[in-house]
């Protein structure tokens, strides 16, 4: 995370309403501004959503629910922690959290790319659509269910249910999985699977060896309905 | 909705000043539940019972009525202390005996009045309103003790009254109280086991039963941390609680993590609160980091 910039421009988020921060940072960017720091954001929810310019906004202190939601290009930077719904359906981008983040991290991102250095909370890169979520560490319960494209990449542990009912996608996992949902079965570590990680992870600045990560997909059984395999769908279901 | 918080000063010869912290914490969170705001707070152990009690018209209305809330305590209780609160009264007692017994006395003894809590460190504060409207009708900022509870209420199933209002009490047991932010879908089979046994509830709600269902338990003798973690087992639907007793705090979350919940602490204290929000409001600077709860996770903490 590289430092502020000297010309950042700083707003204070204590005197103003979450639509007057929000409004702020866009008619800024939309004057070319390049970065933007975010004072006081004492957990405050929707803060920097729906960015759609090249622009960093760093957000000094903890994030509420849905920071960096919707974004389509640009940077939030939260040094802090982040509560549910971190980059909630990105479609470009990069999203990165010092701390921990809540339920829901990348949930339906459609592109882009989530750093959390620290813990995920339940449901991690839920219904994930394209794009890159890293957890530097753990993530809870049932993340990565009903995933449908990207990759999830977790080196610390995996709650219960990892990737239940997932259509496709990958996912890495550095440390245990407490278990696998519904049809997720292990996969092969190949090249392509290596050099991903290996470039996902150097950009996080994390370096962990790439082949030592377990990789899961889907085991595309839920995909049709068979009679003969009627017990994986009373499972699932 | 609803928002619930706990904090916790863990040495236990120090007090810590856990009224403002309710206060900034329910106000941070005054949006997930404008109809109603309370608190259960722990101050210093006393050798007699703290008696809170709501009034239905409230106090000093020149009815008679505080006089006659006096005459129904003193039918069965020895009162060493009674004053007036905006919403009723507080009394200091005397008692041996059964505490449902004297609960449900005091009750049957004056029409329109209600024990809201009843311990020897606890007690219950709550009203329809926020944050900042309990503490300017009762002062909860000065107050200082070694923990407390609180919640703000988005109603979803029962009334918005001071009775339906969080913390509830879990009658007849002394100084235990709940918070509770979600739905007990299997609470009337819960109700039913209790009320066979005996135990009486003020309201309709979910969550009344849930902090008698736990009392039940610790009463029992059973310790916190296995009610607790049964609990999860046990209670059908989404849930997110606190449940305080005369030394500690202690939460559960429902299997599916349905309900928010959020833990940090240091050497000095622990914190819990819906959302971030809440923790930062009371702790803005400080070098802590709120890790959001586990499905079905469970755990306390005692002083």
């Amino acid at each position: 995370m590289a430092a502020v910039a000297a010309d950042a421009l700083e707003i204070d988020c204590a005197d103003r309403s979450t639509r007057e921060i929000n409004r702020e940072i866009r008619r800024a960017a939309s004057e070319g501004a390049t970065e933007i720091v975010l004072l006081n954001p004492a957990g405050r929810h929707n803060l920097a959503v729906a960015l759609f310019d090249e622009i960093t906004v760093r957000v000094h202190g903890d994030a509420g629910w849905y920071c960096g939601g919707m974004l389509d290009g640009g940077t939030v930077v939260v040094d802090g922690n982040c509560g549910w719904g971190v980059a909630e359906n990105a479609m470009s981008g990069r999203v990165e959290v010092g701390g921990n983040a809540g339920t829901g991290a990348g949930a339906t991102m459609h592109g882009g790319e989530l750093y959390v250095a620290g813990d995920a909370g339940s449901r991690a890169a839920i219904s994930l659509k394209g794009g890159a979520v890293v957890v530097g560490g753990s993530v809870g319960y049932m993340s990565a269910f009903m995933m449908q494209r990207g990759s999830l990449i977790v080196c610390g542990d995996a709650g219960e249910a990892l990737g239940d009912s997932m259509y496709e996608g990958t996912i890495y996992v550095g440390g245990e999985v407490t278990s696998l949902g519904a049809d997720a079965v292990d996969a092969d570590l190949e090249g392509d699977d290596v050099s991903l990680i290996t470039t996902e992870l150097e950009r996080c600045g994390i370096d962990r060896d790439p082949s030592s990560f377990r990789k899961i997909v889907s085991g595309r059984k839920l995909w049709t309905f068979s009679k003969k395999e009627f017990e994986v769908w009373k499972t699932a279901m | 909705m609803c928002g619930i918080a706990g904090i916790l000063f863990k040495d236990p010869d120090r007090v810590g000043p856990v009224g403002r912290t309710m206060v900034q914490m329910l106000q941070a969170l005054h949006r997930r539940g404008p109809d109603s705001t309370g608190v259960a707070l722990y101050g210093p152990t006393e050798a007699g019972y703290r008696l809170r009690a709501r009034l239905q018209n409230g106090a000093g209305a020149g009815n008679g009525q505080e006089e006659r809330a006096r005459k129904a305590i003193e039918s069965l209780a020895t009162v060493s202390e009674l004053s007036p609160t905006p919403g009723g009264v507080t009394a200091t007692v005397a008692y041996e005996g059964d505490l449902g017994e004297l609960a449900d006395g005091v009750e049957a003894a004056e029409r329109g009045l209600d024990v809201l809590s009843l311990g020897h460190s606890m007690q219950i504060v709550k009203e329809v309103g926020s944050a900042e409207e309990l503490d300017a009708a009762y002062d909860i900022s000065s107050f200082e003790g070694g923990h407390a509870i609180g919640h703000t209420r988005m109603a979803t199933e029962s009334r918005v009254d001071t009775l339906h209002s969080h913390p509830f009490w879990a009658r007849p047991f002394a100084d235990i109280a709940l918070v509770h932010n979600g739905h007990i879908t299997n609470e009337h089979k819960l109700r039913r086991r209790l009320e066979r046994r005996g135990h009486t509830f003020l309201t309709d709600n979910d969550s009344e039963v849930l902090a008698g269902f736990l009392a039940d338990q610790l009463e029992r003798g059973e310790d916190l941390g296995e009610v607790l973690e049964r609990s999860v087992a046990e209670l059908d639907g989404s849930f997110a609680y606190l449940v305080s007793t005369a030394d500690g705090i202690g939460f559960a979350r429902d299997q599916f993590g349905l309900k928010p919940l959020l833990m940090a602490e240091n050497d000095e204290y622990v914190v819990l609160a819906t959302e971030d929000i809440a923790i930062r409001a009371a702790f803005p600077d400080d070098d802590i980091h709120p890790r959001e709860l586990g499905a079905g996770e469970s755990g306390s903490w005692r002083r």
